[in-house]
């Protein structure tokens, strides 16, 4: 088949079937909404794999832009495709957990009457995510971009009828617009630099950028990346937006959406390093703020997981922990080799895309399990679970391989990409040792908050014996699957994508500081939970205060709604005012200056002839002497 | 292009009118009356479109007429609009009188915009007396036709007839020592800017342009709407683009000079005109200080085109067909809201939106077309003479002409609000008139929406 068309199809086919289903929804049954959601996504699924499958010889890339069809012109922007490694394998994940999650969907939202919403924003969403991730330029890029914010707005608040979900969509929307307001900026900066924003183009161009300019436009594309990615200081939109469906937490707000902001600066340092050929010290100024930005966040999302009860909550936090590590890694180039950085980054970002679409999943069993008992509020707290591993072994055990994924157990695919960068971290730790500090200890934290989360789950003994129904199979399939993908994965990923390292024996140095920090959390977990020796720990003043700044997130959001917004509000507030002040005045003053005027013109128009001929000479006389006298004015 | 087609389409309306004065066709019904001006205009439209097929044929060695793909494009609006407005004046109750001056003023524009180009190439370069002589046969048939449309019994109205006549007299003598000056051979140097000076002023007057536009405002609030409406737009039109294609090349000759008298010309004209369009409480009287700002508008677009070299003046025709079109249209309506031949005042429209909505939106349509408010035909008309302007590097005057643009744009949203509040005022009893409006409402939005239309019916 035609790359042209391949690519073509496998973008447009999500797009089409959303708006048939939007159209049309109504007047069939769930039943045929749902298996052509599921044909749709497999249909996409095949097409890029077959894509993938062909496409392993790329050298480079491959830019696409004359299409089959005019209608693909599209009247605001050349149509345009590029694609190289980095974009075949954010496409596999992509349609690959698309799939799994419409599938998943059929039974978690069997109960939903809004079906025909539902599915048309799913695939709405996964057309939104390729389109972002195959763009050749960067004003398509930030189209796909709005229309996956679009979308994951109106999947957090898909149950609007509830005030804190309607509250969580619109925080998500403005917290991202923030930094989608600033990337705009970026894009425009960039193309008022090189005269255009094609990829292609760009990496011939963008090294005349100067140096500067070019952090500058970097640092705020990079804004862009920290709102979609919820990254420190715009991480707060993240939490809350775990208030949608637990398939859409999974799909948009764990596995793929968040990871587009990994991809744009993956994008930009392929585009800088490799492409064009770019010397990483000249940006120095940008890849250590990727690098502080990405391990303040990942270290303060760990701490915070540690002490959440809400199971999504922790997952949530997980989330912006694990992308913190993939920004980290993406900021290490300025120490190592900028394509082993991005490399590692890579990795991780297809591994973490597995294990955490598995625990999300995975915790939406347990909670649809108990939410007609416990209600929506309470079904997600960890304080009304236990005992699950007896009521529900394969979803506990679809947990358990999640988790030791995301703690790094070896042979899981956490522990490959994990140990990569803890490669490249300790190379850096004669240059900056408290970079390899802080990730150790958030690795540890990590390792602490999931295991914590496990236990209390799926083996404590629970304070409430509930009845519940296990999940059906439409819902369980789905996790045996990706729960298979958390061991195989790396092996798959390696032979379709034998560009990238995905498979690494590890060093010595590594393993051994990777096998201690499994060590230590292990035995810290079993003291504080398991056989709770140390459970009076936090009886003490200090760890209660601290316990207290975690379980409220260092009181960020806090600190956001009651000083930070009202103060800007305020400030904002009085400047408008002031300025409507000022404006009006003017304004006044003008007309009134104007209307005097008017009426002072008026009274010289008197009606008379004898003045009307004495103006038209006057005026010849003007015109006369002018036209002679400004000849020699030079 | 074959000019004995040409010549027979100028002199033909003149002509078309006498059968009129005829007391048995006089006192025929509209219907006949219309038809009877519906097929002259039906056998103009033909006659252009033969004067450009078909082979060359010239009246006398040196070419007499000529046009430009824009001209053209106005010239077959003209022709549109002519009708339209005729039928106006006949829905009206205009006497027959009124249309004969009617045609003979559509004569004597065509002969105008014919006549340009050749007037200028030979005023400038060969000094050939008869391209001289042919566009003042034009412009002395526009005078004398115009005082038969802007007759009324009326005292206000004789009043500005005679003010008229006589800026007209002057005018006409400035033209012609104008003309006089530029055939003489001695001093060129010093000849050339006072001629200049002399031919602009002429023209000027019979623009309006300030200084010499005090007779305007009195014109266009004693005459009859309907005549205004139809003298603007015909008269007006053909006489800013012979003007504009003048300058265009005068510019090539002295432009300093030139530069200094168009200068002053704009300045004079957009302040004065859209200051003294913002106190008055007549709108028949603020439309006429609107022409003015206008034709300074049109200057400040015939210095950019002119610095700019750009022979076929396209931005000029567009601003003035547009803003022409509209400000006669206005004109219709305000004259056919006056009740005992008395101009209304702005307070005698209030509630006119609840009364006469149809009435209402039209006003406020050509009204937001004249301040320049997209998606009207005048947003573009204004955003090219600024656009232009820019790519000359006159920005100052560019933030001059956007300033006064504002102005516009607040004595016409006056006008709205005025119409769109509450309150007892004056109503259209005759019906008929609505169909001259209906089309130019059309016309403006279609233009606004695609200006491509105007280069379509140049020719290209």
């Amino acid at each position: 088949m035609d790359i042209k068309i391949l690519l073509e199809s496998i973008l447009f086919l999500p797009f089409i079937a959303s708006s048939l289903i939007l159209i049309l929804g109504k007047y069939f049954k769930r039943k045929i909404c749902e298996i052509f959601s599921v044909i749709t996504g497999l249909l996409t699924f095949s097409l890029t794999t077959y894509l993938v499958t062909f496409q392993k010889s790329i050298k480079h890339y491959i830019v696409i832009r004359e299409f089959s069809n005019f209608f693909f012109q599209l009247p605001f922007a050349n149509l345009e495709f590029f694609i190289d490694w980095l974009t075949l394998v954010m496409l596999f994940i992509v349609s690959l957990i698309g799939l799994i999650i419409i599938i998943y969907s059929i039974g978690y939202m069997h109960e939903s009457k809004d079906y025909v919403r539902y599915y048309a924003l799913i695939l709405l969403f996964i057309f939104g995510m390729i389109g972002l991730v195959i763009s050749g330029n960067f004003f398509l890029l930030y189209m796909f971009w709005e229309i996956v914010g679009f979308c994951s707005f109106s999947l957090i608040g898909f149950w609007y009828m509830r005030p804190k979900a309607s509250r969580a969509g619109i925080k998500a929307f403005i917290t991202t617009r923030i930094g989608d307001t600033l990337m705009l900026a970026g894009i425009i900066l960039l193309y008022l630099n090189t005269g255009t924003l094609s990829l292609v183009e760009l990496s011939q161009r963008i090294t005349g950028i100067p140096t500067s300019s070019l952090n500058m436009i970097l640092l705020l594309l990079f804004a862009g990346s920290v709102g979609k990615s919820a990254q420190f200081p715009l991480h707060v939109w993240l939490p809350d937006a775990m208030e949608g469906p637990t398939t859409v937490s999974a799909l948009i707000h764990a596995a793929t959406m968040v990871k587009a902001g990994v991809y744009l600066v993956a994008r930009l340092e392929i585009l800088l390093f490799i492409y064009a050929g770019l010397q990483p010290s000249l940006i120095s100024m940008f890849s250590n703020t990727v690098l502080f930005i990405g391990i303040f966040t990942s270290f303060l999302a760990a701490s915070i997981a540690l002490t959440q009860y809400d199971v999504k909550g922790v997952l949530a936090y997980s989330t912006i922990s694990q992308l913190g590590y993939m920004f980290t890694t993406l900021g290490l180039v300025a120490f190592i080799t900028p394509s082993l950085a991005i490399d590692s980054c890579v990795t991780h970002l297809a591994n973490h895309a597995i294990f955490k679409a598995l625990l999300f999943l995975a915790a939406g069993c347990v909670i649809h399990s108990i939410e007609p008992i416990l209600g929506l509020e309470v079904s997600r707290d960890i304080r009304y679970m236990g005992g699950f591993a007896k009521k529900m072994p394969s979803v506990t055990i679809s947990f358990l391989f999640g988790a030791l994924a995301l703690a790094g157990f070896p042979p899981f695919n956490g522990f490959w990409s994990k140990d990569l960068i803890m490669e490249n971290i300790i190379k850096t730790f004669e240059k900056v040792p408290i970079l390899s500090i802080i990730f150790i200890l958030t690795s540890l934290l990590s390792v602490i908050y999931i295991l914590r989360v496990t236990y209390i789950i799926f083996f404590s003994k629970p304070e409430k014996s509930f009845k519940i129904k296990n999940p059906p199979k439409v819902m369980t399939l789905p996790l045996i699957f990706l729960s298979l993908l958390t061991i195989i994965s790396p092996f798959i990923f390696q032979t379709l994508f034998n560009e990238i390292t995905f498979i690494e024996i590890p060093s010595y140095y590594s393993l051994t500081v990777s096998t201690s920090i499994l060590c230590i959390a292990l035995l810290i977990v079993y003291l504080l939970y398991v056989k709770r020796p140390w459970q009076n720990i936090f009886s003490n003043r200090f760890l209660s205060s601290l316990w207290n700044i975690l379980f409220n997130a260092f009181f960020i959001d806090y600190f956001y709604e009651h000083y930070a917004l009202p103060a800007l509000k305020w400030s904002f507030t009085e400047v408008a005012y002031s300025l409507d002040l000022l404006i009006n005045r003017l304004i006044e003053n003008i007309s009134t200056l104007g209307f005097w005027l008017s009426k002072t013109l008026r009274k010289t128009h008197s009606g008379r002839i004898f003045t009307y001929i004495s103006m038209y000479i006057l005026g010849l006389l003007i015109l006369l002497i002018s036209s002679v006298i400004w000849r020699w004015i030079p | 292009m074959n000019e004995w087609i040409v010549l027979l389409e100028i002199i033909l309306p003149a002509f078309y009118g006498l059968p009129l004065l005829i007391k048995e066709i006089k006192e025929k019904n509209k219907e006949i009356m219309i038809l009877y001006v519906g097929i002259l205009f039906i056998s103009l439209a033909i006659l252009n479109i033969f004067a450009f097929s078909g082979e060359n044929k010239i009246l006398q060695n040196d070419i007499l007429f000529e046009i430009s793909p824009s001209l053209r494009a106005t010239l077959w609006i003209l022709l549109i609009f002519g009708f339209l407005f005729i039928y106006e004046i006949i829905a009206s109750n205009g006497s027959h009188t009124k249309v004969i001056s009617a045609l003979t003023l559509l004569s004597g524009s065509l002969m105008l915009i014919y006549t340009s180009i050749p007037f200028t190439n030979s005023l400038l370069i060969k000094k050939s007396l008869i391209h001289s002589i042919l566009p003042l046969i034009g412009l002395e048939t526009m005078t004398i036709s115009s005082i038969g449309l802007y007759f009324y019994e009326k005292e206000t109205s004789i009043e500005a007839l005679i003010k008229y006549i006589l800026t007209i007299l002057i005018s006409s003598s400035f033209i012609v020592m104008g003309i006089f000056l530029f055939f003489t051979e001695t001093n060129v140097e010093y000849i050339l800017p006072v001629a200049t000076a002399f031919l602009i002023t002429g023209i000027s007057m019979e623009i309006g342009l300030v200084p010499f536009h005090m007779w305007l405002p009195d014109v266009t609030v004693g005459a009859p709407s309907y005549s205004v409406a139809y003298s603007i737009l015909v008269g007006d039109t053909s006489l800013i683009l012979f003007l504009a294609i003048f300058s265009v090349n005068l510019y090539k000759i002295i432009h300093a000079s030139f530069i200094a008298i168009m200068v002053l010309l704009a300045l004079f004209s957009m302040s004065i005109g859209e200051i003294s369009a913002l106190s008055q409480k007549i709108p028949r009287r603020m439309l006429g200080y609107s022409i003015i700002s206008d034709a300074g508008y049109i200057i400040v677009g015939v210095i950019a085109e002119s610095i700019l070299q750009m022979t076929d003046p396209w931005m000029i025709s567009f601003f003035v067909v547009t803003s022409n079109i509209a400000i006669s249209s206005l004109y219709i309506i305000f004259g056919s809201l006056e009740q005992n031949n008395k101009p209304i005042n702005s307070n005698q429209l209030s509630g006119l939106f609840v009364r006469q909505p149809m009435t209402a939106i039209l006003l406020s349509i050509f009204f937001l077309s004249m301040a320049g408010i997209p998606p009207f035909a005048g947003f573009y008309a204004k955003l090219f003479i600024l656009s232009y302007l820019m790519e000359t590097f006159e920005y100052w005057l560019g933030y001059i002409a956007a300033f006064f643009f504002l102005v516009c744009v607040s004595y016409s949203l006056l006008i709205i609000f005025k119409v769109a509040s509450e309150g007892e005022g004056a109503n259209i009893k005759n019906k008929e008139i609505f169909l001259p409006l209906y089309f130019a409402c059309i016309f403006l939005i279609v233009l606004g929406l695609w200006p491509d239309l105007f280069y379509i019916l140049g020719g290209l």
